[in-house]
């Protein structure tokens, strides 16, 4: 007969059970983990400007506390806040509908009110069609293209105090080929604003 | 020393025995100097099977009933929530319903007629396992909306754990066939492992990737292994042990790395040329002027493509041929492309005749399950059969 060892399953509980410490105050008990004064006001994205279309989620899955998605002037945004970061690892977001782009991205830096935002950015022209989209993430209230290294770096922290939600603002859209830098210098615009309107409804 | 004794690792069974149980295929005595050990281990081994298997008490019939019964539930339940049964819950109820009444008709017809050879655990065996399936928790909810989501996703994800636990059945049922019959010496390193996967799972608490805590968690089962079944068995099980890397979700968008999408749509459009449609294609994107699609990466075949090296791995090791292994690993890709170009231009022709509706109905993932069995099914035939029958009875 095929037997299972009784001598260790003992040791074994016991680390388990230790594992089960931070696996229980995490996922079952819940964390603090919000570092946003006003969250529902980023939706205010959404409405402000006067010629966008808002659609708000809360708890889009579970991984997702709050989404926001918008439309001006045909370029769609989306506004993602969620305390799992894995989405957000690679340079395309998963699931996150016109980041499907066949190119290679590269990071601009751009400066809003002494502030420096490193955007990812995509660029595409096919058939004399363009297609543009662009990207900034914020954690632990600093913008930053990437967030697998400060999650990375900040594990200890949020073992102890809880995670922190990362917040992505993405925004994509089409254009006829010659108003590709147009459309460009539009998404960054509109991306400086978003940010300092975090500063303002989360700082 | 370990807790293994002689009486726990008996049950060989051997032929022309009278209980009309069916002699394992391959058998072959170990050594002679255990025989005496082994038939009385084998007697009293088969006089079990005899009474609880194949025959006839009232409370054999009713355990031989809520087995079938226990394992035709797990099979429809499987088929139900899977995403191999459409996103519709009344076609999944109805195909969770067919897999229920089939597995109970098969069951029926061929009852399991193999000598038992998986001793009683210890009880507390079922505490670690409970304790192990908590640890789990951290990760459940990702994991059952990426493996039953759609058919876009991890559509093998449910079945993995079946193949590892099918596998290590046959494996070790082989072992005791061919093991001497002197016992395994459990490692104390199994718990170190174990530990080392725990760590990694309470670490993930602050990074919450998730992957890392899966990981770790899929660690944790060589350390299980080494711990419980000791360091020989362990390596004899290194393939089920592996194939449980299958768990991982892949994120969909390394099919654009792969060229999956772009290579669809071109291959679409060069299709739809034949019969005559002019379709405007840019990126992956192809329309026609009634109605158009994306070749998402969703849409790509990649969850296929992932699922198919699962297969290949088994087949690879079980095969003898390199030229058939050369195949099966260039096969996926191949598959992938060579399935879902007509299934694209489908979709397209679909989406201009019926308009973008079409996309949005029944028939959308249909066309994406299909897609996934023509992508899998055909590697069997890469098989080499001889050797899986040596290696796996």
């Amino acid at each position: 007969m095929i037997g299972l060892s009784d001598r260790y399953l003992a040791p074994l509980l016991a680390v388990l059970l230790l594992a089960a410490v931070p696996v229980t105050a995490h996922h079952w008990v819940g964390m603090p983990n919000e570092d946003c004064a006003d969250p529902d006001a980023m939706r205010s994205l959404a409405i402000g400007g006067g010629t966008l279309i808002g659609e708000f989620r809360d708890k889009y899955d579970y991984a997702i506390s709050q989404y926001t998605r918008g439309e001006k002037g045909g370029a769609r945004f989306q506004v993602v806040r969620s305390v799992y970061p894995q989405q957000f690892f690679g340079e395309r977001p998963l699931h996150m509908p016109g980041f499907q782009i066949d190119a290679a991205s590269h990071i601009e830096v751009l400066r809003v009110d002494g502030a420096e935002l490193p955007i990812r950015v995509w660029q595409r022209t096919e058939m004399g069609i363009a297609h543009v989209a662009a990207y900034l993430m914020i954690y632990r209230g600093e913008p930053m293209a990437s967030v697998l290294r400060p999650s990375v770096r900040h594990a200890f922290d949020a073992l102890i105090h809880g995670p922190l939600p990362v917040t992505f603002i993405g925004i994509d859209g089409y254009g006829p080929a010659p108003v590709a830098e147009d459309l460009r210098r539009e998404f960054f615009g509109w991306l400086g604003a978003a940010w300092t309107h975090y500063r303002r409804v989360c700082g | 020393m370990n807790t293994f004794t002689a009486d726990r690792l008996g049950g060989l069974p051997d032929t022309g025995q009278p209980w009309g149980v069916q002699p394992i295929a391959g058998y072959r005595r170990p050594n002679q100097a255990a025989s005496v050990f082994w038939r009385r281990a084998r007697r009293k081994q088969w006089e079990f099977d005899d009474r609880d298997r194949a025959g006839g008490g009232p409370t054999a019939i009713v355990k031989r009933g809520v087995r079938d019964g226990l394992w035709a539930v797990g099979v429809g339940v499987l088929v139900a929530i899977g995403p191999h049964s459409s996103s519709k819950i009344s076609v999944s109820a109805v195909c969770g319903a067919l897999a229920f009444g089939a597995t109970l008709a098969w069951r029926h017809r061929y009852p399991d007629a193999r000598p038992r050879v998986w001793a009683r655990p210890p009880t507390l065996f079922w505490v670690v396992l409970a304790a192990y399936a908590f640890l789990l928790s951290a990760v459940s909810s990702w994991l059952f909306g990426e493996y039953t989501h759609g058919i876009w996703w991890n559509g093998h994800g449910l079945l993995v754990p079946l193949a590892m636990a099918l596998l290590t059945d046959r494996i070790l049922r082989k072992d005791i066939q061919e093991a001497p019959a002197d016992a395994d010496a459990t490692s104390v390193w199994g718990v170190a492992v174990v530990a080392a996967g725990c760590a990694m799972v309470a670490i993930d608490c602050g990074i919450r990737s998730q992957y890392l805590s899966l990981f770790g968690l899929l660690s944790c089962l060589p350390g299980f292994s080494l711990a419980l079944l000791g360091p020989r068995r362990t390596r004899l099980l290194w393939l089920p042990l592996l194939l449980g890397l299958f768990l991982m979700p892949i994120p969909t968008r390394y099919a654009l790395d792969l060229q999956l999408p772009q290579l669809i749509s071109r291959g679409v459009v060069e299709i739809m040329g034949w019969f005559g449609f002019s379709v405007v294609r840019v990126g992956t994107a192809v329309s026609l002027p009634a109605g158009g699609f994306n070749v998402s990466e969703d849409c790509s075949g990649f969850a296929a493509f992932y699922a198919s090296y699962a297969i290949v791995l088994v087949l690879a090791v079980y095969n003898r041929s390199r030229a058939k292994i050369a195949l099966l690993l260039v096969a996926p890709w191949l598959l992938a492309v060579a399935v879902n170009v007509p299934r694209g231009t489908v979709l397209l022709l679909g989406a201009n005749y019926f308009g973008m509706e079409f996309l949005g109905t029944f028939w959308h993932t249909a066309s994406g399950i299909v897609a996934f069995w023509l992508m899998v099914l055909p590697l069997l035939l890469l098989a080499d059969r001889a050797t899986l029958r040596e290696k796996l009875g």
